[in-house]
């Protein structure tokens, strides 16, 4: 008898347990979409994540982005005319940004902002035509670029870029930071499973039994994915050729430039890259482009990341990947 | 009343039943998995949301929708790369076309889920 009420009573237990609901929220933030999903037991709690996430991606967008008040904006004003005082935050994002150039060899190189202008990548809202710079813009151009060029001063919490003209441009990470503040935000509610995604820009966290299913575009063919990846807590972000980009004469000029060069690298079509570190991941997608095949699987091994790089020869695609991808089948 | 034990007839009456109501229910969820719909948001609103299978155009701010043959795309935009363009069909569940100028973010949900985020 008392077997039997306690399997009545375990039954009654099991049917009241409530389950994990899905919580999904979209917003146009930082020039980009920005998709929250958090898995959870209570719907307000994950709206409330939600909202404080938007409300400091915002904050951030303030401080990194393209508008006149930006940080940024007032240091590039201020190039090689005097120091600009900054908040501790964009001092060492600017750092982190210095560390992560070294480390790519100047792949990764926040100054490059000047060549997307040149070659019209800029002003993303404005009606702007495409065009091939002359060989001595070009030239031109490269004499403002480089991270060596950067002066911090780390007591009075002040930058200063050396050449009248230059700019720094934290696109290429901005985003990844923004993930890790979110990541941080919804780490502190103490969700087990969340997943970011800002911009095709991802962080997974996911202390469940069930991975997250993630899809890789196909640089060439938006109907297919790469592959599909069972994970669980890790960034993921991806650079490739075939989201901001404009063909003449059969040749493919895109937005991720070679620091050294002054052209759009051209060594890979796509790169993915996974590691834990969302500020690491969006730099490294960048700078194993410019860094090109060899290099970059070098450099992802040394470091101890996962990486799938295409490439594209004779209209056939290629992939390379690091040692922890082999063995998955790509669809190419 | 007296209660008869049950006999083969009944059992087997019972075993129907509860076949039928097993293979109803797999077909109706079988059926609900695989509906897609067309998801539209603009300026941060649900501005659209129908099944697929539901021809239409529809005219948003500075752009126009297409769904036909199960598929969807933006016809016109007035923006400056046209990515959204570039990004033609969509048909399966998860893909998505953003354009960002004109704040609009089309994605095609199933409760089905065979992923669950593109990284692109």
């Amino acid at each position: 008898m008392k077997n039997k009420l306690f399997l009545f009573c375990a039954l009654i237990l099991f049917s009241c347990r409530k389950n994990l609901k899905e919580f999904k929220e979209i917003r146009f933030l930082m020039d980009t979409i920005c998709e929250i999903k958090i898995f959870c037991y209570d719907s307000n709690l994950a709206k409330k994540a939600v909202d404080e996430v938007f409300k400091e991606v915002e904050k951030i967008d303030k401080k990194f982005g393209y508008s006149k008040e930006s940080e940024i904006e007032k240091i590039n004003s201020k190039s090689g005319v005097s120091f600009c005082e900054v908040s501790y935050e964009v001092l060492n994002l600017v750092k982190e940004s210095i560390t992560l150039s070294k480390l790519t060899d100047g792949a990764f190189d926040i100054t490059v902002g000047v060549l997307s202008h040149l070659w019209g990548f800029k002003n993303f809202s404005n009606e702007k035509k495409f065009k091939i710079p002359q060989k001595h813009q070009i030239v031109e151009a490269l004499s403002l670029v480089g991270y060596e060029k950067i002066v911090i001063d780390e007591e009075k919490n002040r930058i200063f870029l050396k050449k009248r003209g230059m700019k720094i441009d934290l696109g290429g990470i901005a985003k990844g930071y923004a993930i890790k503040k979110a990541k941080e935000i919804l780490e502190s509610y103490g969700f087990d499973k969340f997943l970011i995604n800002f911009g095709g820009d991802i962080y997974l966290k996911n202390n469940t039994e069930i991975p997250w299913r993630v899809a890789i575009q196909h640089p060439r063919d938006r109907n297919k994915f790469l592959a599909v990846l069972n994970l669980y807590t890790t960034s993921c972000v991806t650079s490739g050729d075939y989201e901001r980009y404009f063909m003449l004469e059969n040749k493919r000029y895109h937005h991720i430039f070679d620091p050294k060069t002054g052209y759009p690298a051209d060594d890979i079509v796509s790169v993915t890259v996974l590691c834990e570190d969302p500020v690491l991941a969006d730099a490294l997608s960048t700078g194993i482009f410019v860094l090109g095949e060899k290099k970059g699987i070098q450099l992802a091994e040394k470091l101890k990341i996962g990486c799938i790089i295409v490439k594209e020869k004779k209209n056939k695609l290629f992939i390379y990947t690091t040692q922890n991808f082999k063995g998955i089948d790509f669809n190419l | 009343m007296k209660l008869t034990k049950p006999t083969f007839l009944d059992y087997f009456f019972i075993f129907l039943f509860l076949l039928s109501s097993l293979f109803s229910f797999k077909l109706m969820s079988f059926k609900k998995d695989n509906d897609l719909f067309v998801v539209i948001f603009q300026n941060n609103r649900v501005v659209y949301k129908e099944k697929i299978s539901i021809e239409k155009i529809i005219q948003l701010n500075n752009a126009v929708v297409e769904i036909k043959n199960n598929k969807v795309k933006i016809k016109q935009s007035i923006c400056p790369f046209r990515i959204c363009m570039h990004t033609g069909w969509i048909s399966k569940a998860g893909q998505q076309i953003v354009c960002i100028p004109n704040r609009i973010f089309i994605t095609i949900e199933s409760k089905k889920k065979e992923i669950d985020t593109i990284v692109y």
